[in-house]
């Protein structure tokens, strides 16, 4: 073996490989590369650096990774679009847990506005649309309720993929496992309907607006839905206003809104979230009827139109 | 960036990620590659990571580094997904290494340590990349975005999030370990044989 030749710091010529040396470091290198053993150690280390790459060059990305990605990117766009995590850190309890609580409650509403005689549908085949013309506040939260609720699961199954046919049976089981009841005969397009709710539920203000709809539908079809009212009575409907279309009938008490829409074989009921469900039925007899039907003039005008 | 409200938003979010992420996709592939070395596991790490970035994107703040920022994803992956399982093979070998690389500093050079650059160059691929394989994972995340990636020492420090003193000693150690390991191939070939009897 032979004698040792010269003292030096390794790093700095580890560094140099990568070109990463200060001003300082390059002259100190340039005095050690008099010493011809210091220049065979670069040499090795480019030699390593070199042989590495050599051994490992890039690769494509494979085509299944790109679509596993793009499947993935899909699924999460399909997510409510404000999640638990967008809470405010500090916002009150109460105001954490109310679109929780509203939810429950307005899935109430929904098995008691569920007549147990509708007329039973295999599928819903629906396209939805949540796009609105006004961007939500980032305070915004009930989709919270739509996730605790496992409404979430429902709409990445096939809110978000047109013409995809709900399971009815599935649907409610979950709505009866979130009402805590039996759920009167269900009915795949009033809960087709409510899980299309879900979609809007980004865009629902908590506290202010109505956040569910009953609707019964009588040929399963394409649809374009849906978004809420305002407190403001403005509506955010994606292809439908009520404000122009004379089918939609409000009622309104103290800034509690159900509307009743009604146009060729459809309608749609909007309850507010944060009401008493026995005032929810109340309310809902008035713009219905009793037994759950509209009043005998306003259908009359609803079926000129 | 304010997570997005509307669906517009979501489509321009969607848009803006992977125009950032494109260019980036074949490189974010390839070091996981070299870090995980199977491909499937490859597939699997920057899947997590590409997902885990979009769901976070919405806290990325336009105009900072993206790329460092989603290579640490990947990194702190790997970190978090492989190192345990290392441990329990590589915990005697990573004391050793310690121990080495504190000696390193005052080790004096003699001719027998340095071989001829040259005898790497016959050593086969699989070789080569058995023995980046066999680095610990600390000094395979420098060596692998120093040396297959090309990133500067400062982006590796940001990637690893470590002082760039750090990244550079273990580059050193990293590499020392690399070219032990070479080394040992080019003995077992009998081409390190001939030239330490020079």
């Amino acid at each position: 073996m032979s004698e040792p030749r010269s003292t030096w710091d390794p790093e700095l010529l580890s560094a140099a490989v990568d070109d990463e040396l200060t001003a300082a470091e390059q002259i100190a290198l340039s005095r050690l590369l008099a010493d011809p053993e210091v220049t065979r150690e670069l040499s090795v280390l480019h030699a390593v650096k070199a042989v590495s790459r050599r051994a490992l060059p890039a690769q494509a990305v494979p085509v299944a990774l790109l679509a596993k990605v793009q499947a993935g990117l899909d699924a999460i766009d399909a997510q409510p679009l404000q999640e638990v995590s967008a809470l405010p850190r500090r916002a009150p309890l109460a105001r954490r847990w109310k679109p929780f609580l509203a939810f429950a409650a307005a899935a109430a509403a929904i098995a008691t506005f569920v007549p147990a005689n509708l007329p039973r549908h295999g599928s819903l085949s629906a396209t939805f649309s949540a796009s609105t013309s006004r961007p939500a506040p980032p305070q915004v939260v009930i989709s919270a309720a739509s996730l605790a609720s496992g409404h979430l699961r429902w709409r990445e199954s096939f809110a978000n993929q047109p013409g995809r046919q709900a399971d009815p049976e599935q649907l409610a089981a979950t709505l009866q496992q979130r009402v805590g009841r039996p759920v009167p005969a269900p009915n795949p397009v009033a809960l087709g309907a409510q899980v299309s709710g879900c979609t809007t539920c980004p865009t629902v203000v908590p506290g202010q607006v109505a956040a569910v709809f009953v609707m019964q539908r009588e040929q399963p079809a394409d649809l374009t839905l849906v978004e809420v009212y305002d407190p403001q009575g403005a509506a955010r409907l994606e292809g439908f206003r009520p404000s122009s279309n004379p089918a939609v009938r409000v009622a309104e008490r103290d800034g509690v809104r159900i509307a009743l829409w009604s146009e060729g074989p459809w309608q749609l009921s909007l309850v507010s979230s944060d009401t008493p469900l026995d005032e929810l039925v109340k309310l809902s007899q008035q713009v219905r009827g009793p037994g759950g039907t509209a009043p005998a003039s306003r259908s009359k005008r609803l079926r000129r139109l | 960036m304010q997570p997005p409200a509307t669906p517009r938003e979501v489509e321009l979010r969607r848009a803006e990620f992977e125009r950032l992420l494109q260019p980036l996709l074949k490189s974010l592939y390839n070091t996981a590659l070299g870090y995980v070395r199977n491909p499937a596991d490859a597939e699997d790490a920057v899947q997590d990571t590409v997902l885990r970035a979009y769901r976070a994107f919405g806290g990325f703040q336009p105009g900072t580094n993206f790329k460092a920022w989603l290579f640490r994803i990947l990194t702190n992956y790997c970190i978090n997904r492989f190192r345990r399982s290392e441990r329990a093979v590589d915990a005697i070998a990573y004391e050793d290494v310690e121990r080495e690389a504190e000696l390193a500093g005052a080790r004096l050079l003699t001719a027998a340590d340095t071989p001829e650059p040259a005898i790497f160059d016959d050593l086969l691929d699989e070789e080569v990349e058995a023995a980046i394989a066999s680095l610990p994972l600390e000094f395979r995340i420098v060596v692998v975005l120093s040396d297959l990636q090309d990133y500067t020492y400062q982006e590796i420090a940001d990637i690893a999030q470590v002082p760039i003193g750090t990244v550079r000693s273990r580059l050193f150690r990293g590499r020392r370990l690399l070219r032990q390991a070479l080394e040992q191939y080019a003995r077992e070939r009998g081409y390190l044989r001939e030239m330490d009897g020079e």
